[in-house]
């Protein structure tokens, strides 16, 4: 019954690279077929800034991808990122109509529709709206309240929009295909749902996913999404410092912060130098290691601070009992975590990839991709609660990939 | 966060972004895709189409019962539903096959014969072959293929009337029917066979295919010369093998079978314009031999012929006799060349009928 099967891309068009994985949806599983990836032109720190390029890229990666798996791409889920998207937090209460206090499915609607009823600025589209839990009467629900007694009913949204026209330079990037957007989706929220567990979300957990040219970061609370956001600052910028301070061409800064950038400061000798390539080549020079360290610790201490800041009063060492999880490309950078772990004041570690992942597909800068591949499946399984989603993807994925 | 929460307000919802790009914007992919697209919308349209065709004739059978068809045909008369095509003359002449075929006027499709009425179109000499097919409802539709008449004979009935009857090159004898009088005209007469009677018709003549062929290229090869014939016998055919030709003029012509007729209707047209031409004299040709061929080097032989002698003016001597022979002609004596006495050919034939 192969013809009822849907092959569903993730694309995500990242800084420095496009990635596309392609599954195959059953009705019940999804299967991981193709995979592409491509080196990303056209755009910068998140935006697309030269259409053709950027098209072009992307419509060889999914050619890629496309050719093995040998089938024909039916939609797309789009990762969504850049420093344009922003978010809001709105909450509404009703008082329950009933008399007998119950709470009906009119009362939900109500309350729901209020919460998201705040008008954007001109020129901003929504991407999505994410619904906190209930409060009844102040107690919280997880669930829906419906049928629960109570007089005041409340809920909050957070609502994540960005700029509308850059948002449609991505669908028509993918619409250059001829493919159909069919979601996009925070690449936050993608990644998020991939390196966290459910009880990592429950006891509120902060995940950073620390890119080319941007960092997406999403904090969980109670199960949910509390608060996301975008900083137009990644790894591409600590490349650019180390260019500049060092006076070397992008390609020498990216080699050097690869080999010896260090997000803390470990070389205590001012004396100890590094050669540029180590062959002795002519051109080859050296470097002090420290300085390095220090140009790259600058600049990942201070991307830190800046999503501590945005994150404001929302986080907080003691709503965030699990930590903080890092991954994308540059969370490889050694003393990350240490980093992390000194700016928040709570344990942080690399988010790892589910033990049931093929090795060519556990690289941190997948993680994004695949977790576009799980909101796939969680909006054709409908709704569910967030322990059997996980049990049921994960399940799905690793009869996948036990497979080969 | 589940992607059915969204609910977003419309104006505002990315999902309001139209996602159709120009397809000068397109990839080559995205090209080829487009097409691909478009290649299985018009397969599906087309599919649609042939099903929905089907099913409306599915639908009009079933509408109307499974015996319809045969229902139908069986209570409604064919009438004037007939239909005929030939590749000859008789080409839509219903008014014939109406005749030939007799219907009763409650006759059916189902309640008809269809032997019996090819038969019956089959006794028509003319009629060399006929197909009859049932159309439903209610369509008797005849395809004939018809007699080619090359020649004419005159026949005597039993009460002692003539007639005149076409020969095909089969040797059927047939009174034919919607032909051109102008091309009944042309054809030469049959002399020196003898017509008899089998069940409504006769027995097909001897050696018609023969004497086919020598009309037929004497008609496509020398035209002019055919025009002018006006009996071709056939009293010598079996016995002795040749053919004899009366023109109008009144000139005996004489042709071999054994020979190819080509070559003796080219030598025939030499001679006539030799003649013609008056290298032979002052004489009038009376009777040519062809039949006599070839010598057995290949060369060709003398063609007697016969000459007889035309009133000469005053001051003129007469021609007694000229040979002629080949491409070159001399007048010489009597003795010079030889001479074959005229066999009486009349101009209008006499036939016998025997009936068996």
């Amino acid at each position: 019954m192969k013809s009822k099967h849907t092959f569903i891309a993730a694309v995500e068009i990242g800084t420095s690279k496009i990635t596309v994985f392609i599954g195959e949806y059953s009705g019940r599983e999804l299967a991981i077929i193709g995979r592409g990836e491509c080196p990303s032109h056209g755009i910068i720190k998140g935006s697309i800034v030269d259409f053709k390029k950027a098209s072009d890229a992307t419509q060889t990666a999914l050619l890629q991808a496309q050719n093995e798996a040998g089938e024909d791409i039916d939609c797309v889920f789009l990762a969504q990122s850049g420093g344009h998207l922003e978010g809001f937090y709105n909450e509404a209460a009703v008082n329950v109509k009933s008399a007998d206090n119950m709470i009906s499915q009119s009362d939900i609607k109500t309350v729901c529709d209020l919460a998201k009823a705040k008008m954007l600025p001109e020129g901003r589209s929504v991407v999505h709206n994410i619904q906190r839990p209930f409060r009844v009467d102040g107690r919280l629900v997880p669930t829906s309240p419906e049928h629960l007694m109570g007089q005041r009913l409340e809920v909050g949204y957070w609502t994540v929009h960005g700029q509308k026209q850059r948002i449609a330079d991505f669908i028509h990037v993918i619409g250059g295909g001829n493919l159909q957007v069919r979601e996009v989706i925070l690449s936050s929220l993608a990644s998020g749902h991939m390196i966290t567990t459910a009880e990592e979300r429950q006891n509120g957990v902060l995940a950073i996913d620390i890119g080319a040219g941007t960092t997406d970061y999403v904090l969980y609370k109670d199960g949910v999404a509390h608060t996301t956001g975008v900083v137009a600052i990644g790894g591409a910028h600590l490349t650019n410092d180390l260019s500049i301070g060092l006076r070397l061409t992008t390609d020498q800064a990216e080699k050097l912060k690869l080999r010896f950038g260090r997000a803390v400061i470990q070389s205590k000798d001012k004396a100890d130098r590094v050669w540029l390539d180590g062959n002795f080549a002519i051109g080859d020079r050296q470097f002090p290691r420290q300085t390095i360290e220090q140009i790259t610790s600058a600049r990942m201490w201070e991307l830190l601070e800046v999503v501590k800041k945005k994150l404001g009063h929302a986080f907080t060492p003691e709503t965030c009992a699990s930590g903080v999880v890092l991954t994308g490309g540059s969370a490889k950078l050694p003393g990350l975590t240490e980093c992390a772990s000194k700016i928040f004041a709570v344990n942080a570690h690399l988010g790892e990839a589910p033990s049931w992942l093929a090795d060519n597909l556990r690289d941190p800068g997948y993680q994004t991709a695949l977790g576009l591949l799980y909101y796939s499946l969680s909006g054709k399984a409908g709704k569910a609660s967030a322990s059997s989603e996980t049990r049921g993807f994960l399940g799905t994925l690793s009869r996948l990939f036990s497979n080969g | 966060m589940n992607l059915d929460d969204h609910n977003l307000p419309p104006e505002s919802s990315w999902r309001n972004i139209p996602q159709a790009v120009n397809p000068r914007a397109m990839s080559k992919q995205g090209k080829r895709r487009r097409m691909g697209n478009g290649i299985r919308i018009i397969v599906a349209v087309v599919s649609l189409a042939i099903v929905g065709w089907i099913t409306w004739k599915v639908g009009v059978l079933l509408q109307h019962g499974p015996r319809s068809s045969t229902t139908a045909a069986s209570s409604i008369p064919i009438g004037n539903h007939l239909k005929l095509s030939s590749d000859g003359v008789l080409d839509n002449d219903i008014k014939w096959l109406s005749r030939t075929l007799d219907l009763p006027d409650d006759a059916t499709l189902m309640s008809i014969d269809l032997k019996q009425l090819q038969d019956r179109v089959l006794s028509e000499g003319q009629v060399a072959s006929a197909t009859l097919v049932r159309l439903f409802p209610a369509t008797l539709s005849v395809t004939l293929s018809e007699r080619t008449p090359v020649a004419r004979i005159m026949a005597e009935s039993a009460d002692l009337s003539s007639k005149t009857l076409l020969v095909a090159r089969d040797g059927i004898a047939y009174s034919g029917l919607d032909y051109d009088p102008g091309l009944l005209n042309s054809l030469p007469w049959l002399d020196g066979v003898a017509l008899v009677h089998q069940g409504s018709g006769f027995v097909p003549i001897k050696g018609m295919a023969i004497v086919s062929d020598l009309l037929i290229q004497a008609k496509l090869w020398v035209n002019t010369l055919y025009q002018t014939w006006s009996v071709v016998s056939l009293s010598k055919l079996q016995s002795d093998g040749i053919i004899k030709v009366k023109t109008k003029e009144g000139v005996l012509i004489t042709f071999g079978t054994q020979d190819g007729f080509f070559r003796q209707l080219a030598r025939l047209d030499t001679l006539m314009d030799t003649v013609k031409s008056g290298t032979a004299g002052r004489a009038k040709l009376h009777e040519v031999d062809l039949s006599l061929g070839q010598r057995p080097n290949s060369l060709q032989a003398d063609v007697p012929v016969s000459l007889i002698p035309i009133e000469p003016k005053d001051g003129e001597k007469s021609a007694t006799k000229t040979t002629v022979s080949g491409n070159s002609s001399k007048s010489s004596s009597a003795s010079q060349g030889k001479s074959i006495a005229p066999r009486a050919l009349t101009a209008k034939p006499t036939f016998n009928i025997h009936v068996p």
